[in-house]
């Protein structure tokens, strides 16, 4: 059931996700150059109301507090409120939990989803299912949201810049899946040091740089010729190196460096590691990056939950709330979903280490900016935000939501190499035209 | 599999009376298992009329050696020694050598930080674990002993360094408990934490009668409490109830009705809380079994045979009958009904991750879950593993050195990828990238030579330091321990001083920034930095200050903070093995780039390729350690006068191979100078032949 950690020599996403190829013999590109020539997809993508040309993807790691964040419940008992209060907003109505100050005055342009359920209460799984639509499985990796957002509608694919970026995100990341490594992300490790290693070592002449490229084709003729068809893993370091060196000569490289931003954009960020991701995924969005996903590691409050609050939300405040001015400010709203995602919620119910531990049966997540309908609360939570009582939304139906918000057809079928029908929304996932724009 | 097992069985009737790890078995009985294991796979191969891959060359087999023996590339001296040996069995010889020497300990350790987690800079317990689990795997400590270990571990870490594996996952029991079954027994039951496994047959209650088993975890350093009392009670001879006992009853509730008695009791109250928190931090590296503390099922447990709150008695997962248990030997029940020869899982989990080891893919091929992954194609190779493991009583340097024995080990890679789903008939080993710990260290044995033996003592020592202090801490006075309180609460009056001011600033940051003021936006961030550099180098300057004036404040000093004080490397980073640094390596570092484990969850390190690790191969200042000259392959480049002397050096370096002689025709222009010589070695470095290993 949790069979795709990543195996120690052989990486299991390479080869659950491709390895069949070679037993079909079918070549990647060939299958994804036939998807879309698919006229029904192409009509989809054309006639799409999808407004959302980039998404800023917010994850918090560990499971996010649902009850002291976005879900409030100021008239529940001591032991299950805590001592979070709530907090009116910039729209009639809505409260949310009191470290989100700022995000508060930004709940006009948010919809919050109060009715989150799903049944995958381990860490792992339930980041697996949040990013992919479906349940971890031995024979398989499914691609996670970025990357099919860029499958679906290639355009990106075409500019020197990866069209899928993540930072600061784990290993347990799904990644491309079992998708071709074009639309695999390209893995930010520190926001602070963007994109390392861009630039010619200084010592080395451009004719010697040249040389040796030319030299490592001529050096890997008889190991290619060997082994390329059947591994995937060696397809995959081709391509990589390819873009590698398309992305030394794009023009946009500056995207990744921050260093270019004034001293008052990045203090109204905040110097936390996970403000400068988001910072940077401001500016990768801003150069054309499709799908930037930054992840704020942490939020597994066992224990001492509420000094981790005041540690961290107020964080998670400033950067998110900082991120919609700006982007607001540079007219970029009205084109990029900002989407803030976490595995599960917690339990409302406080424990004596003052922790709340994994809570899959009701959670909370935001979305704001292009293609959504600002100021809207969908689902509800009863009096102690433990059970769903209206509007239940899974996983899938919130990324077929995604999908439509982005102008993707959600319910469009790709065959993974050994042939199986998956889909951006899942098996049953429907988008929630009520949040809709 | 009869033979394999008179083999073993026949070395096992030898009176033995040291245990096993301690010497090594005779090569004859090691080939003999080898030839078993190598017989049931043909034999099963056979019926399928599938035919196994040919024999690999020498430089294959040294190459590949090298990397899954000792995990980095041979230097080139070990290379020419290798290839121009005459000897017919050189390879057992490399084999054997290469088994015993400290490389070999250093591939498996980085195996264990993966599979376990290791966080080496988690409070004091991460540090006492890596030094534990480093020593477990130098003196091949049995897997069962070890698993035993830290499973029944209890106590404070200063005794009990094991305990590691525990406090490794703090105050998250549950999923503490299925991190173990993964780890030790190849199951997946995290489901079954919430709600009945979809799948399997685990059900809730299942897992919560198997959680229960560390239902009394408290997570206390209960000593810490017994030396204050003590200390309280020599101190103060006049203290009230010490010669309780020796009053009638009558006496004692006169006694007890006194005022001067309460005020007494309750100063004494005072004085433990206020030396209570000298210990503050060891409550966060121990742990304590509670008899009275039961697992109780959570507040929304939805199914028909229990109901919340119910407090549940442990029972085991599967296998033999639970009885009745003792709360007192509950956890030692657990360590043993995991770690035991006889729980099915056990041994067949452990011997397909080793198998995986050496040959890259899983013999049952999920390696974290047995039971979801498709049955093994050869379940008769599967059985006569785990009696290997069991004859060679969970030494695993003898079983591993059975599996690099085998024919298979030296057979070609198979050209295809396994497939999930579709059979892999292990015609020989997977073709593989090089993990991040193995091309971090190839690329260190090019710039330093054989370093294996080097080691990064500041871990252990800053271990020892630790466990000093703690003893100083336990045999303090009561005099000393209110100096060292002194001491604690000086330092913590600077620290919320500290926390007020900054917050103070942050506050007014905040309003200035929603003002749009920049101008105090900025000026209050400088007062932050200020404010920061100053603490810093104030606490350093007292530090010093009150060592000199007060060696006991320094003696226990390790023993008072919440995390470890770890020295630097005792070497430069380009002379240890990955395996000597802490566990694991941030985001952005070499290894963490090149797919290292981040020790979030078990067995999570992948050689994925992406663009970050391309761009490292071409630009990275590590591709320096080819030009830079005090590194030993740029001074070794520089000697050599003919550019047919180059060539084979840096084929022998990087390719453990001397080159061909169509190799020599396409490349020997290259080397006629020693820059062009880097070029091509450059080259190399991103060359997929030199990334993987056949």
């Amino acid at each position: 059931m949790n069979p795709l950690h990543q195996l120690d020599e052989t990486s299991r996403r390479d080869f659950l996700s491709t390895t069949a190829q070679s037993a079909f013999g079918v070549t990647l590109g060939g299958a994804s150059a036939s998807w879309f020539s698919s006229a029904e997809a192409a009509e989809a993508i054309a006639q799409s109301k999808g407004k959302a040309k980039n998404v800023i993807y917010l994850y918090m790691a560990g499971g996010m507090t649902h009850i002291d964040t976005f879900d409030p419940k100021p008239q529940a008992p001591s032991e299950i409120r805590g001592p979070i209060k709530s907090i009116s907003t910039n729209v009639d109505g809505i409260q949310l939990g009191e470290h989100l100050q700022r995000t508060a005055k930004h709940a006009d342009k948010m919809a919050i989803i109060r009715s989150m359920n799903s049944t995958q209460g381990a860490h792992a799984q339930g980041n697996y299912h949040i990013h992919t639509s479906y349940t971890q499985r031995a024979s398989i990796t499914h691609p996670s949201l970025g990357s099919w957002a860029n499958k679906l509608d290639p355009q990106r694919l075409k500019g020197t810049l990866p069209p899928f970026v993540t930072v600061h995100s784990g290993n347990a990341h799904p990644g491309a899946g079992f998708f071709d490594p074009q639309v695999a992300p390209l893995p930010i490790g520190d926001a602070e040091k963007g994109l390392q290693n861009s630039q010619r070592r200084r010592n080395l002449s451009e004719a010697a740089f040249n040389r040796q490229i030319a030299l490592r084709t001529q050096l890997d003729e008889g190991f290619n010729a060997k082994f390329r068809k059947g591994q995937r893993s060696i397809r995959a370091y081709d391509e990589m190196f390819h873009s590698a060196l398309a992305l030394m000569k794009s023009k946009d490289l500056e995207a990744f460096d921050l260093s270019q931003e004034s001293p008052d954009t990045l203090a109204a960020y905040g110097s936390a590691k996970f403000s400068k991701g988001v910072l940077l995924a401001r500016r990768l969005v801003e150069h054309g990056v499709r799908f930037v996903e930054v992840q704020f590691s942490g939020f597994d409050w066992h224990a001492d939950a509420f000094t981790k609050a005041n540690e961290m939300l107020p964080v998670l405040d400033q950067a998110y709330a900082a991120l919609l001015s700006d982007l607001e400010q540079r007219g970029l709203l009205e084109s990029t979903l900002i989407v803030i995602a976490t595995e599960f919620g917690r339990t409302p119910q406080i424990d004596q280490d003052s922790g709340r531990n994994h809570f899959p049966k009701a959670f909370s997540f935001a979305l704001a900016g292009a293609g959504i309908k600002g100021g809207s609360v969908y689902g509800e939570t009863d009096d102690t935000a433990s059970n769903v009582i209206s509007e239940k939304t899974s996983a899938a139906d919130f990324n077929a939501t995604i999908a439509a918000a982005m102008g993707l057809p959600h319910d469009q079928v790709l065959y993974s190499p050994n042939k199986r029908p998956f889909k951006m929304g899942g098996k049953t996932g429907k988008p929630i035209t009520e949040i809709l724009a | 599999m009869k033979a394999l097992l008179l083999t073993l069985f026949s070395f096992l009737l030898l009176p033995t009376t040291s245990p096993i790890s301690a010497k090594t078995l005779p090569l004859e009985i090691i080939l003999n298992s080898a030839r078993e294991l190598d017989a049931a796979l043909i034999t099963a191969q056979k019926k399928q009329s599938i035919e196994p891959k040919p024999l690999i060359d020498d430089a294959t087999f040294l190459r590949r050696s090298f990397l899954n023996i000792i995990g980095r590339l041979p230097t080139h001296q070990e290379a020419r020694s290798f290839l121009e040996n005459q000897e017919l069995d050189k390879r057992r010889h490399l084999i054997d050598s290469l088994i015993t020497s400290p490389g070999f300990d250093s591939r498996l350790f980085n195996f264990w930080t993966d599979l376990l987690r290791l966080k080496t800079k988690l409070d004091h317990h991460g540090l006492a674990w890596h030094v534990w689990l480093r020593k477990a795997v130098e003196q091949n400590m049995p897997y069962d002993e070890m698993v035993y270990q830290m499973l029944s571990a209890t106590g404070h870490i200063s005794e009990n360094p094991a305990l590691g594996y525990y406090l490794r996952d703090r105050g998250m029991l549950l999923d503490n408990v299925s991190n173990t079954v993964q780890i030790f027994l190849g199951q997946q039951i995290g489901c079954a934490q919430c709600h009945d496994h979809p799948f399997d047959d685990t059900t809730q209650m299942e897992y919560y009668q198997l959680a229960a088993f560390l239902g009394g975890s408290e997570y206390r350093f209960k000593e810490g409490r017994e030396k204050i009392l003590q200390s309280i009670a020599t101190s103060n001879k006049q203290q009230p109830g010490k010669h309780l006992a020796k009053l009638s009853p009558r006496e004692r509730r006169a006694l007890r009705k006194k005022e001067s008695f309460k005020r007494a009791q309750k100063l004494k109250k005072a004085e433990i809380r206020n030396l209570g928190s000298i210990f503050r931090f060891h409550n966060r590296n121990a742990l304590a079994d509670s008899p009275q503390k039961k697992l109780k099922l959570p507040s929304d447990y939805a199914y028909e045979d229990g109901q919340a709150g119910q407090a549940i008695l442990p029972n085991f997962l599967f296998g033999e009958e639970t009885g009745e248990i003792p709360p007192a030997q509950r956890r030692d029940s657990f360590a043993r009904w995991i770690s035991s020869p006889s729980n099915p899982y056990f041994t067949k989990t452990i011997s397909n991750r080793l198998w995986k080891y050496v040959f890259g893919y899983g013999l049952i091929p999920d390696t974290e879950d047995l039971s979801n992954s498709a049955e093994t194609h050869y379940p008769e190779l599967a059985t006569l593993l785990e009696q290997a493991m069991q004859a060679v009583k969970y030494d695993l340097k003898e079983f591993l050195r059975i599996l690099y024995h085998t024919q298979l080990f030296q057979r070609e890679v198979t050209l295809a990828e396994p497939s999930p789903g579709f059979a892999f008939h292990f015609t020989g080993p997977v073709l593989r990238r090089l993990n991040a710990q193995e091309i971090r260290d190839s690329f260190i044995t090019l710039a330093s030579g054989n370093i294996d033996s080097q080691r990064n003592h500041s871990l252990e020592e800053a271990w020892e330091k630790y466990r000093n202090s703690f003893t100083q801490l336990m045999t303090a006075d009561s005099e000393q321990l209110k100096e060292i309180k002194q001491t604690i609460d000086r330092t913590e009056a600077q620290r919320r001083n500290f926390q007020k001011q900054r917050s103070l600033l942050r506050k007014q940051l905040r309003i200035a920034q929603d003002a749009k003021k920049m101008i105090e936006v900025r000026r209050l961030n400088a007062q932050l930095r200020k404010l920061r550099k100053n603490r810093d180098k104030k606490s350093r300057q007292e530090t010093n200050e009150k060592a000199e004036k007060d060696p006991l404040i320094a003696r226990v000093r390790p023993a008072l903070g919440r995390n470890a004080q770890i020295a630097a490397p005792t070497h430069p980073p380009t002379q240890l093995r990955s395996s000597e640094l802490p566990a694991p390596q941030r985001g952005g570092s070499f290894i963490s780039e090149f797919g290292g484990s981040d020790a979030e969850a078990p067995s999570s390190a992948h050689t994925q390729a992406t663009v970050p690790q391309a761009l490292r191969l071409l630009n990275g200042n590590e591709t320096d350690l080819l030009t830079r000259r005090k590194n030993s392959f740029a001074q070794n480049l520089k000697t050599l006068q003919s550019p047919a002397e180059r060539l084979d050096f840096l084929f022998l370096s990087l390719y453990s191979a001397f080159p061909t002689a169509a190799e020599k025709a396409a490349f020997l222009p290259e080397v006629s100078k020693p820059e062009s010589a880097a070029t091509l070695a450059r080259a190399i470095l991103t060359s997929n032949r030199f990334l993987f290993v056949q």
